[in-house]
């Protein structure tokens, strides 16, 4: 193609939009030759009729003509298309009802799936906003909390300081290899120098390049250096961005200044990058200050872990050279682990020792960072991402009928088209064209209530005070372009068969004036619509029962005590200054002084509570029973408690005796064990009086078991039953060789619990509890009854049950408004017939049960299509699943119940109507 | 004229022709198109174009007898 030809397309480009010679321009021209030619024959000697005849067939019409010189003109095709809108426009204002039902519909299926797509993008799909993030690598690929001990973690994920400082310096492939804590550190803050309360934050430990391995530069001050992280540097953090904006309100004069940190004076040094939130991702604890790691002894105290090689507590993403090959690094790495094991055989265990030449370690992609929330929200999220999908079909089935109802009243303009010489594919397009306007309207409107949806859901999922998560309502660029695919692929599906239906009119049967012809293929199309609807509507109802059935479940099983008049109060005594000493004395007042308010029974500290949120755990040994297996799970829950505590939640001793005030420093060390530990280590046996701890063998039997309690359910993991735990003297330290289980075992002393039982309900319960603990400078966090609690604990399972409830009520509904319209519709094609069946006899209820037979058995095909397809999808929802079954009749007639009411509801308005048809008006209208 | 008006209006739409609107000697209002220096260029090319084909075929044609 030419110059010339590119200048002629650009040309006609250019006139399609905006003509340089309108038509009576063009047409004047013609007129003007074809009356030369005339005048020409004239000259020639034939007679003016004849000449002019001439001249006619010479020139063989000017309408041709002008057609030919218009195709010319501009680009057909372009020109088509613009009229196509044009019209589409037109039609849609003119039909402002039709066109408004249609986009909001389109509006809510685009806008569910975009509001669940804009979630499952951040959390699953999107990268750090860090330099290159495809260069970044993890050292060991699984996620999880919140630290390992021993030399045994066989697939390594959690590194000590030592063995990353070996990483660092011996892997060259690493440009930079960051380390950082797994999960976060507490931390009580207040700026120096003022007396006011101390703020919770939370800290997160990092490695001084920590910022530079990710290419992140501060927004105000500086960021880490080498000379932060080394042992009695000037203490120094940088605050996050987030946290900057939030709390300090971008003040610049933060950086610099001194607060106090767990009670030290540390200088606030820069400001992180605006959008950097660190490595992790998380639903809690993401980071509002960045600590160097040498910092750790000096603020967390005893239960320091930095320098404990058996202690595995830091995460390492590193960023690779350009010509590395992450196969040799993993190769290298797991060479440099062994070496590192083998240094330390010398305090392995004997079983360590056996096995620390398999232990692996693996390199996986780092640019997501470490997501705890993509492995705690993959699955809901994937199953909200399938719901919504469900209701965008559903919304796309319901605008398809409305286009063949539509199509069908226009379908005598379209026949009179056919018959002016409009081909078929004219004709499909003009429909295409139309009905992909309506969606991509539709994904505009739908963008709208995506962003109004996330915003509520991630309120609702996140919005208690001081939880902040890396995740926002705004729709990313992909999210958009999605959203607009979307739009673009419904707009084809539901616009393409009624487009070509619409287009197989026959015109002469049409046009003479027979309105009546059925059309039996769309009569098909439009009960398959319906068919398709109620079956996908009762899968979305079915799994929203069952999640409904399963958070029921959760909710009221039996937690091995009695939930009513039962409070828990959330501390952090660990900020409050107290040393270890002071804690039983303080506590014992504490309980005292709470014991005193009117309607309170009892109340007890405990390291943590049932639900709570935390747990501690140990592998330990029995004396007298043989050593473990490499697979035997001995592991055990333990948590450290006051006496009175088994009183104060109701949790009934079985055998033996509770935790009392003689268990204290002068007696030797015991502990009461609950019954899935007393069967778990000793089945029949008697457990009183046996030993067993978590230390190895030579101390294995550090603690003598005095009593079994009952089970009582500790933690919200779903489905698995009770756990072995055993519960330890809050007055009582027993003492270890190995430095990791003696910080343990010294930090549990801090309790983070108090359970109050409070039969009486005494209204000022919280301000009391409040003004009790502000007197012993212990913050708290809040004061919750135990359904409160546990209502908490379930709160991602509650938020998946409600929006899964709300995809099904928004299917029942627009499935609803579907089966209504069709009815309708069908009901207003019948009038006729229905005229002449009343004047025949046909009574009232006959009327009414011929339009509901005809509207009501699609749903029942449906209902059988979807009855055993929502078996089949609750079989894969099982992981989701808490003591439900798929086939539970109760969900399935819960789901059908729904179904065959609103079914109902949209049949009987129609079949009313129908019944009001005046037989006389009916067959005059014939 | 269904066919020569979209091709002078191809030729226009190409820069080798222009046209407007004027009077004739005999005050007859018309449209006259003029060629342009492209067009002029183009003509020259398509006519160096047609003879070295005519000349290839007279060529051709003459081996043949």
């Amino acid at each position: 193609m030419g110059m010339a030809s590119l200048r002629e397309w650009l040309r006609r480009f250019c006139e399609t939009v905006r003509p340089h010679r309108d038509d009576s321009d063009l047409e004047q021209e013609l007129r003007l030759h074809s009356e030369l030619a005339a005048e020409e024959a004239l000259r020639t000697g034939r007679a003016p009729e004849q000449a002019r005849r001439v001249a006619l067939i010479h020139m063989g019409g000017i309408a041709q003509a002008m057609e030919a010189l218009r195709d010319q003109r501009g680009l057909p095709w372009l020109d088509e298309l613009l009229q196509d809108l044009r019209f589409a426009l037109r039609m849609l204002r003119k039909h402002v009802a039709f066109a408004t039902v249609a986009i909001f519909t389109l509006a809510l299926g685009i806008g569910a799936t975009t509001a669940i797509f804009t979630l499952v993008e951040q959390v699953m799909l999107r990268p750090l906003p860090v330099v290159e993030p495809d260069r970044l690598w993890r050292v060991g690929d699984r996620v999880g909390c919140c630290y390992a001990t021993g030399y045994g973690q066989n697939e390594w994920r959690f590194f000590p300081w030592e063995a990353y400082k070996l990483f660092r310096t011996n892997t060259p492939a690493f440009e930079e290899l960051a380390a950082f804590q797994v999960g976060s550190a507490l931390l009580g803050v207040r700026p120096q120098g003022s007396g006011g309360a101390v703020m919770t934050a939370n800290g997160e430990f990092v490695s001084a390049n920590f910022f530079k391995t990710f290419g992140v530069a501060a927004s105000r001050g500086r960021l880490f250096i080498d000379e932060d992280d080394q042992k009695g540097a000037p203490p120094v953090a940088v605050i996050s961005f987030h946290t900057w904006q939030e709390k300090c309100g971008e003040a610049s004069s933060v950086v610099g200044r001194v607060y106090q940190i767990n009670g030290h004076p540390v200088t606030i040094v820069g400001v992180g990058p605006r959008g950097f939130f660190g490595a992790k991702v998380a639903d809690s604890g993401m980071p509002d200050f960045w600590l160097p790691l040498t910092m750790e002894p000096l603020i967390i105290g005893a239960t320091s872990r930095l320098e404990d090689p058996r202690t595995a507590w830091l995460d390492l993403i590193g960023r690779v050279r350009h010509d590395a090959n992450p196969r040799t690094l993993e190769a290298q790495l797991q060479a440099e682990l062994h070496a590192w094991l083998a240094s330390h055989q010398a305090d392995m265990t004997a079983e360590e020792r056996a096995g620390w030449q398999k232990q692996t370690v693996h390199l996986a992609p780092g640019g997501a960072g470490v997501s705890l929330m993509r492995m705690t929200y993959a699955d809901g999220l994937r199953l909200l991402l399938w719901a919504s999908f469900c209701v965008l079909l559903i919304a796309c089935a319901n605008v398809a009928n409305l286009l063949l109802a539509r199509g069908l009243k226009r379908r005598d303009q379209i026949a009179l088209r056919a018959a002016l010489g409009a081909s078929h594919a004219r004709l499909v397009r003009m429909a295409l064209v139309e009905s992909l306007m309506l969606a991509v309207s539709g994904a505009a409107a739908g963008i709208v209530v995506a962003y109004a949806g996330t915003s509520v859901i991630l309120r609702v999922a996140f919005g208690q005070p001081n939880t902040w998560v890396p995740v926002s309502a705004a729709p990313s660029t992909l999210v958009l372009l999605v959203a607009l695919g979307m739009a673009m692929v419904t707009g084809v599906v539901f616009g393409m068969a009624p487009a070509w239906m619409t287009s197989q009119v026959d015109p002469i049967e049409t046009l003479r004036g027979v309105n009546r012809s059925a059309g039996g293929r769309r009569h098909w199309a439009q009960k398959t619509l319906v068919i398709a609807q109620a079956a996908a509507s009762l899968i979305l109802l079915s799994a929203a029962a069952m999640l409904g059935r399963s958070l029921h479940n959760l909710e009221h099983q039996d937690f091995g005590f009695d939930l009513s008049g039962r409070y828990l109060v959330k501390i952090n005594t660990m900020l409050s200054g107290h040393n270890r000493e002071q804690l039983v004395p303080v506590f014992t007042e504490i309980e005292d002084r709470l014991r005193a308010v009117p309607g309170v029974r009892r109340a007890t500290a405990a390291l943590y509570a049932p639900m709570s949120g935390f747990s501690w755990r140990h592998d330990i040994r029995v004396v007298g029973k043989p050593e473990r297996g490499p697979k035997d799970d001995v592991s055990s829950a333990w948590t450290r408690v006051m006496p009175g505590f088994f009183e104060t939640l109701g949790n009934r001793i079985v055998t033996g005796r509770p935790i009392t005030d003689e268990d204290n420093t002068t007696a030797r060390p015991v502990a009461v064990v609950n019954e899935a530990f007393a069967k778990r280590f000793f089945g029949k046996e008697n457990a009183i009086g046996q030993h067993f701890g978590p230390a190895s063998r030579r101390k294995a039997g550090v603690y003598e078991i005095v009593g079994v309690a009952s089970n009582v359910r500790y933690f919200a993991d779903f489905g698995r039953p009770v756990g072995p735990l055993y519960f330890v003297s809050e007055a009582q330290t027993a003492v270890f060789d190995e430095p990791s289980l003696q910080a343990r075992e010294v930090g549990s002393h801090f309790p983070y619990s108090i359970v109050i039982w409070a039969p009486g309900h005494p209204p000022d319960l919280e301000e009391q509890i409040t003004k009790t603990l502000a007197d012993f400078e212990i913050p708290m966090y809040d004061v919750q009854s135990y359904a409160e609690v546990i209502h908490a604990d379930y709160g991602q399972q509650n938020l998946l049950a409600s929006l899964t409830w709300l995809f099904g009520a928004l299917a029942l509904v627009l499935a609803a408004v579907g089966l209504y319209g069709v009815t309708g519709y069908g009901v207003e094609q019948r009038t006729g017939e229905i005229g002449v069946r009343v004047a025949l006899g046909a009574n009232r209820g006959q009327v009414v049960m011929m339009v509901l037979r005809g509207a009501l058995w699609p749903v029942g095909i449906g209902l059988a299509i979807g009855i055993p397809a929502a078996i089949a999808v609750g079989q894969l929802m099982t992981s989701q699943l808490f003591d439900v079954k798929p086939s539970d009749p109760r969900v399935l007639f819960v789901a059908t119940l729904l179904l065959v009411m609103a079914a109902l509801v949209a049949a009987l308005i129609p079949a009313h109507r129908a019944t009001t048809v005046d037989p006389m008006v009916a067959l005059r209208h014939e | 004229m269904g066919t020569l008006y979209p091709g002078l209006m191809r030729l226009e739409q190409r820069g080798l022709v222009r046209s407007e609107w004027s009077v004739t000697e005999i005050s007859r209002k018309a449209r006259f198109y003029t060629i342009t220096a492209a067009g002029r260029r183009q003509l020259a090319a398509g006519k160096a174009e047609w003879d070295r084909m005519t000349l290839i075929m007279h060529t051709l044609l003459q081996d043949q007898s």
